[in-house]
């Protein structure tokens, strides 16, 4: 039953930091998979003066660069105007385009990209949809901090638990550590029975994790779990790594001078 | 000679000096107990000889480690290499009686095979048989001193140190722990330093006698 108390004591905050670094994985993973589908849908209409080839929006990351047609806008008017304007609006009506770009920009970047692109030769217009875009780009911005902070904040509160645990155990165990340290016994050695229950810990932990994680993936993330591989190889590093690292910490500051 | 003090100090909590220029030497094989009224710092002398303080002044070398110079490494590698009965007896409660003679083995890396044998003949040796899997609270202080001493010979040390071995026990006990010792001395040639306030009589074997008077270390016959 104590074994089992302090096996809890160990795997509760373990699960609890393995837990939001599964979340904040899978958030940061769902951003950029909705960033990708908004960047879709988001187009940067350019009115220029000359035909515009992809060639000259080198400098700029763009996916595609498409022709709007004078048709559309010209079919429109066709019953007001005779033949000879319509000719003639042929030739003054400036060429209309559709930029798409490979990454969703943010506000700032976007300025620049506009600012490029006015730059370009026989440019008259850019429309770039800002207000449209800032307000999506920031509410992303503002949920990936906020999941950012609280997995700082439960990491935190985490380890300090999980070296008032360690704490704890070392104290419970003062008696037998100071006999071992008398028959010439080494921190590490006497802290052993520490170190497995923390590598056991780290195994029932990242299990549960890594099984919750999996679950929530097939069931509520449009995402492939195969997209989160190195999400799980981390929660399994993560799970051993923490509890060992927070146990040589306590030894270091802790030392027995028995 | 496997211990040498040269002019040490010894102090207590580093402040107080309770043993002031002392020389002394003993030699592989043999057998000194540590005389003195209570408070003279027989058992501060003791605590210097496993490096569980170091000396303030002056050199003392234990088995050729100089406890003054000695890393936290070292004082591991020293330790491996000596034998400790205290007058408590110090056995980890939560350990069987096996376990508790087995650890120094298990700390000096022996195979399971070698302490399970080794644990085996010293408990015949002890005549504590019956009591392997007991735990130390269902033995008696005289059986508890015999799982001491078996635990200090487990690994074969060079030298035991005993802080009082016999300080709790009756005529009947002690006399079994100082025979466990004396044979530890004559059959395994295991140097023994005995801190006692009661040297018992008849005692059969050659032996050497330190008395701590006003912090100074005097040989006495």
């Amino acid at each position: 039953m104590k074994a089992f108390r302090s096996l809890l004591s160990f795997t509760i905050p373990l699960i609890a930091i393995l837990l939001s670094y599964s979340i904040y994985i899978i958030v940061d993973k769902v951003m950029i998979s909705y960033k990708q589908s908004i960047n879709n849908d988001y187009t940067i209409v350019v009115v220029s003066s000359k035909k515009q080839t992809i060639d000259t929006f080198k400098s700029i990351n763009i996916k595609t660069l498409k022709n709007l047609s004078k048709d559309q806008i010209i079919n429109n008017l066709k019953e007001n105007l005779s033949p000879k304007s319509i000719e003639l609006l042929y030739e003054q009506l400036p060429y209309f385009y559709k930029v798409s770009l490979l990454d969703f920009p943010s506000s700032k970047q976007l300025q620049i990209i506009k600012q490029k692109i006015t730059s370009i030769d026989g440019i008259l217009k850019v429309e770039i949809f800002s207000k449209n875009h800032d307000t999506i780009y920031s509410i992303l911005t503002m949920t990936q901090t906020i999941i950012y902070a609280l997995f700082i904040i439960i990491i935190i509160f985490s380890v300090l638990l999980l070296s008032k645990h360690i704490k704890i155990w070392f104290f419970e165990h003062t008696q037998r550590i100071t006999i071992m340290r008398l028959h010439g016994a080494s921190n590490i050695y006497c802290a052993m029975p520490l170190i497995k229950l923390s590598i056991l810990s780290a195994i029932v932990s990242s299990i549960i994790v890594l099984l919750l994680t999996y679950y929530v993936l097939n069931n509520f993330v449009f995402f492939t779990p195969i997209y989160f591989n190195m999400g799980f190889i981390h929660i399994i590093i993560l799970s051993f790594l923490i509890p060992l690292a927070t146990i040589l910490l306590v030894l270091f500051k802790h030392r027995f001078n028995a | 000679m496997i211990i040498n003090a040269n002019n040490i100090e010894l102090t207590y909590d580093k402040k107080i000096s309770i043993i002031k220029n002392a020389n002394f030497e003993i030699n592989r094989k043999d057998f000194v107990f540590i005389g003195g009224t209570s408070g003279s710092g027989k058992s501060t002398l003791l605590k210097s000889l496993y490096a569980n303080i170091k000396p303030k002044n002056g050199q003392l070398i234990v088995n050729g480690y100089n406890i003054n110079k000695l890393s936290t490494k070292s004082s591991i590698s020293l330790r491996k290499d000596i034998g400790i009965i205290f007058q408590d007896y110090k056995l980890i409660p939560e350990y069987t009686i096996e376990e508790n003679i087995m650890l120094p083995l298990k700390i000096n890396q022996y195979s399971k095979s070698i302490c399970i044998e080794q644990a085996n003949k010293l408990l015949a040796h002890v005549k504590l048989t019956h009591a392997k899997g007991l735990y130390p609270n269902q033995l008696s202080g005289g059986e508890q001193q015999r799982v001491a001493v078996a635990r200090a010979l487990a690994h074969n040390p060079s030298i035991i140190l005993a802080d009082e071995p016999t300080g709790n026990l009756d005529e009947f006990s002690a006399d079994v722990i100082w025979g466990l010792l004396k044979s530890a001395n004559t059959q395994l040639g295991i140097t023994i330093v005995a801190v006692t306030h009661r040297i018992p009589t008849n005692f059969g074997i050659k032996f050497r006698k330190l008395s701590l008077e006003n912090g100074k270390v005097y040989e006495s016959f």
